[in-house]
């Protein structure tokens, strides 16, 4: 049985849904990551977590009791704000002793456990400094130090490192991973940073529109995208679009008829869901078009209209010569052609993937 | 800058200096009068003077015992009142709104006399305590003011914190609403104290015969023209009333 | 999580209260404005306009008249001097701020009755302006209570002004001076449309109360100027005719109501433009 357990859940706002029928099973001391644009229910999914929204429908439990309609207060979860929600009135340790305090605990004990978290997140000796005379890092660090002092089930940090400017960012990813490998709870995260949940997460959630569109881990997610909504969400994707003509030679590929590019052979996990007549889009990542065919590869022709340089790679962006095909995007490692120049392209169609088109 | 923005800055500043001075040429005038003596220039006998008026004593203690007590109930109804109003949903919600706004935008006037004809249709006598009811009732729309723009200041996200480290409502209430909108308490309160210790129109009316304040005592005395030490008591005033302004401003407005 | 009827306990101490003590002395003065007034100075409880037919009579409505003329015009006066000073609080530095504040706030916190009887000296014999005139006090005259007026309202039109422009976005100004506006153009298109709230609500904080202004033409007005606040309070205390004093006063919570229907309609056709 999962720790944490959500059934059809449901919660609208003035008629509309935030989040609609969500299922979800969630296993001790992972690190989730609730991912989707803005909009899509996943804060709203955290809030309903933590006790700050009622469902109008569904459950949630926690260790198989229910908790949907608990408080705030009587869930063993704890809450990482955006902005911290630090207690201006109080310094760092009592921020850190809030919770304590309301349990109403032995003094020392309060000292004790508070001295350790903070030890735990590397600010001992923070104790008496004003809240507003700390850095944005530091202040998320007391954030989380007061609410793992709570000895939390799950931990649900919403945005945690949105504020952040982009080198502490990576830093407190690393650290935040760490952490929750350290203490060995259920991390529950809410970004919109697609590559954050990449780096972080051991099982993603993508949202959009308040539903779930996939689950799984982050190589899953990127490799194998099972709507076009994750398929373009998640990294770039170049998308063609094509026609199901049934099952493949092989076995777990379907053959695609994408137009002027002819029938490709598109492996899939799921090939029933594709019978012949369904409308597809065949995807393909940037790194996997070259401009240099290799034997066996799908060959068209092209126009470099633009060339962008990204540190570690280039992209190129080119318009392909058959009209009614998008421009694609290719990842190069270095400049071969200039703008305006005509170029080949070329994959295998055995890294495309395949999704449901208009899904 | 160019040389026509800094014209207009210095017309800006210009003219808030004649503001300035507009407010405070009355004042020094008289706290400078209240210092002079007809022979020697300079002297204090005005104040010893002052401090020998029983009648004036008398009536500033009335005033301050006044003052104490509309500002206590003042902000107890204000402060309860600011937060319902704030974070709250019932009916009439709204209409509350409005009706304590209006003693803030009303003449003295209307609610001195208003007051008065109340007080005599319920048959009561006037006294001390008719002039505190009045003026409760208009402190209280200030006290609402400071306190709810001290409310509107706090982070909501503060409330949903102390919830999720396991707070009570009550507990939510002590731990850190109160401790935050103190400030906006103090200042309301000190407000609802100076313009109750102020106040002439209201007391006026309301008073009935005899128990004058020291505003009302201050007025007969103007009328009658009588005593230079009208000067040193309105310095006296001026003094207390710079110490409640710097109180405020520095609470209330950060 | 959100309740529905909570707070609704907190807000009952001072709901029961201005329901007693204030909206029932307003009604009750709207009954009595149609009172009538007995042979020895007492009220006989009726129904009749008689009173309301007074307030019509040319004497005072000429005095209502006369109120409402010096009212405006302080309110006018008051808004040229009151804006520049409220800019500058606006956009002075931080640490001048505060104590600018504390110089506003000192005298609308003094005693009101001190302040005007400090114009009075001011303007009267012993003062500076008699000094530099010739020995002429200038204190009991129309333009003293004009005077009066405008120190004392002076702050009531700061203050709203000033939590306009503190939430003014100025960069509207720097955008309107990129495009070739000069000052004066950046203030009456940009900045006073921008704050039209907040001048509408200074206005009324000073128009309004102004109206019903009692003790400044009293102290400071001498013998011939009667205002509307000096024409009530007389009903009051000399004439004894509680029901006309109470028709006068029907008079200025009218014109007060219709004030306030006017600015919270303007309040909702701002806040519909968004």
């Amino acid at each position: 049985m999962s720790m944490l357990e959500i059934c059809g859940l449901s919660k609208s706002f003035g008629g509309l849904f935030a989040v609609e029928a969500l299922d979800l099973a969630i296993g001790e001391g992972e690190l989730w990551a609730l991912l989707g644009p803005s909009g899509c229910g996943k804060t709203t999914l955290l809030r309903l977590l933590g006790g700050f929204e009622s469902p109008d429908a569904g459950e949630i439990r926690l260790g198989g009791v229910r908790i949907d309609h608990e408080p705030p207060n009587r869930r063993a979860c704890n809450m990482i704000f955006q902005r911290y929600a630090l207690f201006p009135h109080l310094d760092v340790l009592g921020n850190v002793s809030f919770g304590l305090e309301l349990k109403k605990l032995a003094r020392a004990e309060i000292h004790r456990r508070a001295s350790e978290a903070l030890e735990l997140v590397e600010l001992s000796g923070f104790e008496k400094r004003k809240v507003s005379s700390l850095s944005g890092g530091q202040q998320q660090r007391v954030a989380i130090a007061r609410a793992l002092v709570m000895q939390p089930r799950v931990l649900l940090l919403d945005e945690p490192l949105a504020a952040l400017d982009l080198k502490l960012r990576q830093k407190m990813q690393v650290e935040l991973k760490r952490l929750q490998r350290r203490l060995g709870i259920t991390f529950i995260l809410v970004t919109h940073d697609q590559e954050e949940a990449l780096t972080l997460a051991d099982r993603i959630c993508v949202m959009n529109a308040g539903r779930i569109e996939q689950v799984g881990a982050p190589e899953t997610v990127y490799s194998w995208p099972e709507t076009s909504f994750v398929a373009g969400f998640i990294g770039t994707a170049n998308a063609f679009s094509g026609t199901s003509r049934g099952a493949g030679s092989a076995p777990e590929t379907v053959a695609v008829d994408c137009g002027a590019l002819g029938v490709l052979e598109v492996p899939t996990r799921v090939p029933a869901q594709f019978p012949a007549g369904t409308a597809v889009q065949v995807v393909l990542r940037p790194e996997h078009l070259r401009l240099v065919p290799e034997p066996g590869d799908l060959v068209f022709q092209g126009k470099l209209t633009d060339v962008l340089f990204k540190g570690a790679e280039y992209e190129l962006l080119c318009a392909p010569v058959v009209a009614g095909m998008p421009a694609v995007v290719v990842r190069c490692d270095r400049s071969v052609a200039v703008p305006g120049a005509a170029v080949t392209l070329a994959f295998a169609a055995r890294d495309a993937r395949l999704v449901p088109r208009g899904a | 800058m160019g040389r026509a923005s800094r014209r207009s800055r210095s017309v800006v500043i210009a003219l808030s200096a004649v503001a300035y001075l507009l407010l405070y040429a009355p004042i020094l005038t008289v706290v400078s009068l209240s210092f002079a003596s007809r022979e020697t220039g300079f002297t204090l006998e005005w104040y010893a003077k002052l401090l020998q008026d029983s009648q004036m004593l008398e009536a500033l203690e009335r005033s301050l015992v006044i003052a104490a007590l509309a500002s206590a109930v003042a902000t107890v109804l204000g402060t309860s009142g600011a937060i319902a109003l704030e974070r709250g949903h019932f009916p009439g919600r709204r209409i509350l709104d409005v009706l304590s706004l209006l003693p803030l935008a009303m003449p003295e006037l209307v609610l001195g006399i208003a007051s008065l004809i109340w007080f005599a249709t319920l048959r009561m006598t006037l006294g001390m305590h008719s002039i505190v009811l009045a003026h409760v009732t208009f402190s209280v729309s200030y006290v609402l003011v400071a306190v709810r723009a001290s409310l509107r200041g706090l982070d909501p996200a503060l409330i949903d914190a102390a919830r999720d480290l396991g707070a009570g409502r009550f507990a939510v209430f002590r731990r850190v609403l109160l401790p935050l909108v103190l400030p906006g308490i103090l200042a309301g309160a000190l407000m609802a104290f100076t313009l109750s210790f102020d106040d002439f129109l209201i007391s006026f009316f309301t008073a009935g015969v005899g128990g004058d304040t020291l505003p009302m005592k201050l007025y007969s005395r103007i009328r009658f023209g009588l005593g230079r030490e009208l000067y040193a008591l309105s310095a006296l005033l001026v003094l207390l009333s710079t110490a409640c302004a710097v109180v405020v401003s520095r609470t209330s407005r950060r | 999580m959100s309740g529905r009827s909570r707070g609704a306990w907190l807000a009952v101490p001072l709901s029961l209260w201005l329901l007693v003590f204030l909206a029932a002395p307003l009604a009750v003065v709207f009954a009595y404005s149609f009172f009538r007034r007995g042979a020895y100075g007492q009220v006989e409880v009726s129904f009749q306009l008689g009173n309301y037919a007074r307030v019509f009579d040319p004497l005072y409505l000429g005095i209502f008249w006369k109120s409402a003329q010096m009212a405006v015009s302080v309110t006018a006066a008051v808004f040229v001097l009151g804006l520049p000073l409220a800019l500058a609080l606006a956009r002075a530095p931080a640490r001048w701020r505060t104590p600018l504040m504390t110089l506003l706030m000192t005298p609308f916190l003094s005693n009101f009755v001190v302040r005007a009887y400090a114009i009075k000296v001011l303007l009267g014999i012993e003062g500076p302006v008699a000094a530099l005139a010739g020995g002429v006090s200038y204190s009991d005259s129309a333009g003293a209570v004009w005077l009066g007026m405008l120190t004392n309202y002076l702050p009531f039109m700061v203050l709203p002004l000033y939590v306009a422009l503190e939430r003014f976005d100025f960069t509207l100004v720097e955008a309107a001076k990129d495009l070739g506006a000069s000052d004066r153009l950046a203030l009456w298109r940009v900045i006073l449309p921008g704050i039209r709230v907040g001048i509408v609500s200074g206005a009324l904080l000073v128009f309004v109360p102004a109206l019903g202004e009692f003790l400044i033409p009293d102290l400071l007005g001498g013998a011939r100027t009667m205002l509307l606040g000096n024409l009530v309070t007389e009903q009051f205390l000399k004439a004894r005719d509680w029901p006309f004093g109470a028709a006068l006063v029907m008079l200025l919570v009218v014109t007060m109501t219709f004030c306030f229907m006017g600015q919270k309609r303007l309040e909702r056709a701002e806040a519909s433009r968004g």
